[in-house]
């Protein structure tokens, strides 16, 4: 059994433990040459009902967050073609990194409808998603892109045109791996700078080895360290998720980590009901997604 | 001494009041019995011829008596007394008397009433001594005992009972205010009375008689005694101007012992003097000097000089049309030091030439009585040049050597320019070097300034990619949750180095740097004409040496002819010395004599002509200021004549001042001066230095000071005076004029009474429309300056002869005709409305211009 089976068994026990038994009991009959009469039939049935909408429900709520729109075709990487193509193209370089930096850049950024975004496109460097749930499209890192900002070579070529082309491998997340909770953080992350900090200078970065736990931080001056974390969760990983974060928030490390929430409610929750709650720990605070 | 009601206060003041009127009638009766006794006896003829001429003399003088009477009785009956002021003598309480304080000016003796009362006059009296005491009793409403001495020099003490104001108008008594003891709350208040008394006034805006309306810091100010320097900084329509004349009068009695000669009243305007003219007439002032600074200097000067009034100037006095850049410079102290320089150089330097010719030392000490020495020797010595130089006219040998001698003269002082020409151009060439080797310098500093720069710029840049990737690496590690932030923070570091607005912060001074070196050579380029700087600096070492060479040689012939003149001049002297026939001080030049005495002759004009008039062209020229009138005569030639304006005469004083100490001026010993912050330092300074013993007491508002840069701003520091009144309360304006200003023009003045709604001024916003409705009432126009005049009357629509114009060179006609002042002329007038065009004028001017309104005030801005 793959682990989506054997995920959609462990949250339908009963039901399928009921209709397991059904079966059996209308085998055992069966074998005896009894007919099973229209109650146990009608019961049966409905049972039958309810595992085939169980499937359905499952099935879509394990649906893929993000859609490709175009992917480039194929993955053709050549270190020296890199290089040819983007040396000199100091505006390109510096979009690429962001787009490593921030995962997910908006295809209406001014920067990427320009000339330097678009040899970007043209040259297969990034490819534009959906997110499902908010219809939302952005630029990602192709799979060359990625390629690109892993080959030393290329990065040390690039760092003559652009200083600040130092890129910490821990930065770079295939897009390919990508959970649907890491992508929906990403969005509300880039959702969140765009058009409430009206920056698009900050690194979205993961401090735990699942790539889940994504954190955004701001380029900008000051001593100061602090996080924004959007608060997107999964029913099963949530606790694990807000234990993580009170254990961040408490390490003293931290000056200051704002959650995004996308409603007052979810942040009573979250205060309330999972103890995220600023008045305990002063180093969290809120910022409510209108 | 009790307090009492205040109908019974009202019904006992009413019997003294009657008292006091039945005195008068009393008077005025027993004066005419007398006159028809006189005439009766007359006309019975009962008398022998002898005794005829008696009677006659009898009755002309119980006519005289009688017109007095009435002429005394006639100026009390409207207002007999203002004050009634009780008291008993300390050592008898029950022996009271009462006294009448009558504000009438005219009024100069006591007038008994019944037993025990007078009316009297309240000022200071020396026949009188106890009315000084009563002065100091009504203004401290106060029941302690006062003591005084007599004309004697008995000392008396009195305790007062009660002190009232009243208000008496033509035998009837209108108001009855108990000031001590402390009245009862059912009684009126006296400031219920002051605002009555003050609305009166307003009603008839002139100069008047306000001792009934005065208060405390007002008295203060009147009664200090005259010995006291002190300044009053009063606001706009606290009654300045009249404590100041209320002060003379109050003091008339002291200060008239020496015929007012030791007073002198500084007044702005013309128009002002117009203005208090009727005040100073009943207050018996007119004896008084009574100018504008501007007028005193021109009186100092002709008493200082008899030919002064022959110079040939004309006097531009009004300061109200001269630009405040102009004002600034000429009266700043560092200019006043400057000038003052000028002038002890210049008469050093002419006594010096006198001196030198003379072959005498200089004295320590010019003054005009050592000029007229000098001129006197050199008179003497020319004198005696003349007839010994026509002796020896026959002595070949001597007009020999004296033509040689002259001669030799001419060719050294030709020698001396050919000298000094070589110097100058020795100094050239070190000038031209320094500023060669200073754009070289310049140049080279620049380069090395940019080249320093861009190399700690990209070492800043190295650095923080240095560090970034550090941090970079210790985010790689993950183990530290802080890196991603540290990278963030380096990343801004690099990113606003390398492209952020530090980078283009280095990117403009980069571009500043570039110009500054363009413009370092362009300048160098523009020196060396595209030669090279090395071909240059050995030109000008090679001319310098043979310019050198030149000036050893013509020092060497200079020495040599300097010699020989002195062999000549030896041989002359004693030439001449053999003729007089004793060693005598020989001058052997007439001209320099002559030129010498001609200018110590006329040694102020000389100074002020030349050095004051050159060092002050400058900043007249740069602001416009016109220096000569030229008329045309009828032969068509030209005369041109200096224009002298204040700050001139000012410096023409400083230059009598230094030479003629004890010159014989009118003296002063109480100079009072109103509207005191439109002097300047300088004015106090020459005022302070003309008579070092006189008491000033002045009065001004440092807020009202019209020129936006000059005049006077700290009193202290700038008069030297630091006894300060202030005045804080405005008594001129209604409420709602004085709420208007504070509120508008941030002044702080405060008022008596409560704003009422109906005075309130009226901002005028549209002018063109509304003007006729304005026009309609009986008010006067008051604007910045001519300019604004014809502004305003554009804006209004009217013609600009609807108005007579009057500035401060204006004097006021006596017809009747529509006014419109500029600000300078408005200054201490008041007039019952007014309409401030308020376009162009300072903040300053604003305020003086509303608080003339006594009544109704328009305003348009």
């Amino acid at each position: 059994m793959n682990s989506r089976a054997e995920k959609f068994h462990l949250q339908n026990k009963e039901l399928v433990q009921n209709l397991y038994n059904g079966l059996c009991s209308l085998l055992d009959n069966l074998e005896m040459n009894t007919m099973p009469g229209e109650e146990e039939k009608g019961s049966l049935s409905g049972l039958l009902d309810s595992y085939a909408e169980s499937l359905k429900r499952h099935e879509k709520s394990n649906m893929a967050v993000i859609r490709r729109v175009n992917a480039p075709g194929a993955d053709s990487f050549d270190e020296n073609n890199v290089i040819k193509e983007l040396s000199g193209h100091n505006q390109s370089i510096e979009l690429l990194l962001r787009l490593g930096r921030e995962k997910m850049v908006d295809v209406a950024d001014k920067l990427l409808l320009e000339e330097n975004g678009k040899l970007l496109v043209k040259c297969g460097y990034c490819e534009e998603i959906i997110v499902e749930k908010t219809g939302r499209r952005y630029y990602v890192l192709s799979s060359k892109g990625e390629k690109s900002f892993r080959n030393k070579t290329i990065i040390n070529q690039l760092r003559k045109d652009v200083n600040s082309a130092i890129v910490p491998t821990e930065i770079i997340f295939e897009t390919s791996k990508w959970s649907n909770i890491y992508s929906q953080r990403i969005d509300m992350l880039s959702f969140y700078y765009k058009n409430y900090r009206q920056t698009s200078d900050y690194i979205a970065f993961t401090l735990d080895e699942l790539k889940e736990m994504v954190f955004g931080c701001e380029i900008e001056d000051g001593q100061d360290v602090r996080y924004t974390f959007a608060c997107v969760f999964e029913n099963e990983s949530k606790d694990e998720n807000v234990n993580q974060l009170k254990s961040l928030a408490g390490s003293g490390l931290i000056d200051q980590i704002l959650l995004l929430t996308e409603s007052g409610e979810q942040q009573m929750d979250l205060v309330i009901k999972d103890g995220l709650d600023p008045q305990l720990i002063p180093e969290l605070s809120y910022f409510v997604m209108q | 001494m009790s307090v009492i009601t205040q109908n019974k206060l009202f019904v006992e003041e009413e019997r003294y009041k009657e008292e006091v009127y039945r005195t008068f009638d009393g008077m005025a009766s027993s004066a005419s019995s007398e006159v028809r006794l006189k005439k009766a006896s007359i006309t019975r003829g009962s008398f022998d011829d002898k005794e005829a001429f008696m009677m006659q003399g009898q009755l002309s003088g119980a006519e005289k008596r009688r017109r007095e009477i009435e002429q005394l009785v006639g100026k009390l009956y409207d207002r007999p007394y203002f004050s009634h002021v009780e008291v008993s003598m300390e050592d008898d309480e029950y022996d009271r008397e009462h006294y009448f304080l009558s504000d009438c000016e005219s009024l100069n003796e006591m007038v008994p009433v019944g037993k025990d009362g007078y009316v009297l006059p309240f000022k200071q009296d020396r026949e009188r001594p106890i009315s000084g005491a009563l002065f100091h009793c009504y203004q401290s409403k106060k029941g302690s005992s006062i003591s005084y001495r007599g004309p004697q020099g008995d000392e008396f003490v009195f305790v007062p009972q009660s002190i009232c104001d009243t208000d008496i108008k033509k035998r009837k008594l209108l108001n009855v205010i108990q000031l001590y003891p402390t009245p009862d709350v059912s009684q009126n208040s006296a400031d219920e009375l002051l605002e009555s008394k003050l609305k009166e006034n307003r009603d008839n805006p002139t100069l008047r008689n306000i001792i009934s309306t005065l208060q405390q810091m007002q008295f203060e100010i009147i009664k200090t005694d005259t010995k006291t320097n002190f300044v009053v900084q009063g606001c706009a329509g606290s009654g300045k101007s009249q404590c100041l004349l209320h002060r003379l009068f109050f003091l008339r009695d002291e200060l008239s012992q020496d015929g007012w000669n030791g007073v002198l009243l500084l007044t702005p305007t013309k128009l002002f003097r117009q203005y208090s003219a009727e005040l100073v007439r009943r207050y018996q002032l007119s004896d008084i000097d009574d100018c504008s600074i501007a007028d005193l200097y021109i009186t100092l000067l002709n008493a200082y000089d008899v030919r002064f009034k022959d110079r040939q100037y004309k006097y531009q006095l009004t300061e109200e049309y001269l630009p405040n850049g102009y004002l600034f410079a000429v009266y700043e102290e560092e200019n006043v030091v400057k000038i003052e320089h000028e002038i002890d150089n210049a008469l050093r330097k002419y006594v010096q030439a006198g001196c030198k010719a003379l072959g005498i030392e200089e004295p320590a000490e010019i003054t005009a009585l050592v000029v007229e020495d000098i001129v006197k020797q050199l008179d003497e010595e020319m004198k005696a040049f003349d007839i010994r130089e026509e002796a020896l006219q026959q002595n070949d040998e001597y007009q020999e050597k004296r033509k040689e001698y002259e001669q030799l003269l001419k060719d050294v002082e030709t020698n001396k320019k050919k000298k000094q020409r070589y110097t100058d151009e020795i100094e050239s060439i070190a000038a031209r070097r320094r500023e060669l080797d200073l754009l070289v310098e310049t140049v080279n500093e620049v380069e090395k300034e940019k080249a320093d720069w861009v190399h700690q710029r990209e070492k800043r840049v190295k650095d923080a990619v240095k560090k970034l990737e550090e941090v970079s690496r210790k985010f790689e590690r993950g183990t530290d949750l802080q890196a991603p932030a540290k990278y963030a923070q380096q990343l801004f570091i690099v990113k606003n180095l390398t492209e952020g607005r530090k980078f283009l912060e280095d990117e403009e001074y980069l571009v500043f740097l570039d110009e500054y070196i363009s413009q370092a050579k362009a300048e160098l380029q523009e020196f060396t004409k595209d030669k090279k700087v090395k071909n240059i600096i050995d030109r000008y070492a090679k001319r310098e040496q043979e310019v050198n060479g030149n000036l050893e040689s013509i020092s060497g012939e200079i020495e040599e002819m300097l010699t020989r003149i002195e062999e000549y001049s030896e041989w002359l002297r004693e030439a001449a010395s053999n003729f007089e026939g004793e060693e005598a001080r020989i001058t052997l030049l007439r001209s320099e004599m002559e030129r010498a005495r001609y200018f110590l002759v006329r040694l102020e004009s000389t100074v002020f002509e030349q050095e004051v008039w050159n060092a002050l062209s400058p900043v007249k020229e740069q602001y416009g200021i016109q220096k000569i009138q030229v008329e045309e005569l009828k032969d068509g030639k030209h005369k041109e004549s200096r224009i002298l304006y204040k700050s001139d005469l000012l410096f023409y004083i400083r230059i009598y001042m230094k030479l003629h100490p004890d010159a014989n001026l009118p003296g002063y010993s109480l100079i009072c001066i109103d509207e005191g912050q439109d002097l300047h330092r300088a004015d106090y300074d020459i005022l302070h230095g003309l008579y070092p013993k006189a008491v000033f007491n002045v009065f001004g508002d440092v807020n009202q000071v019209l020129h936006a840069t000059c005049g006077i701003r700290e009193w202290e520091r700038q008069t030297g005076i630091s006894t300060v009144y202030p005045l804080t309360t405005n008594y001129r304006n209604t409420a709602a004029i004085v709420e208007f200003c504070n509120e508008h023009f941030d002044t702080q003045m405060e008022y008596v009474g409560g704003v009422d709604k109906k005075q309130r001024p009226i901002v005028v916003t549209d002018i063109d429309n509304s003007w006729d409705r304005i026009a309609s009432e009986d008010l006067v126009v008051i604007v910045k300056d001519r300019e604004s005049y014809e502004e305003f009357c554009k804006d209004a629509g009217i013609e600009t002869d609807s108005f007579v114009y009057l500035d401060t060179t204006s004097v006021k006609s006596t017809e009747k005709q529509k006014e419109c002042y500029s600000i300078f002329a408005a200054k201490g007038l008041e007039f019952s409305n007014v309409f401030v065009y308020a376009k162009h004028m300072t903040k300053n001017q604003k305020v003086v211009a509303c608080t003339r309104a006594m009544g109704g005030l328009y305003y348009y801005e």
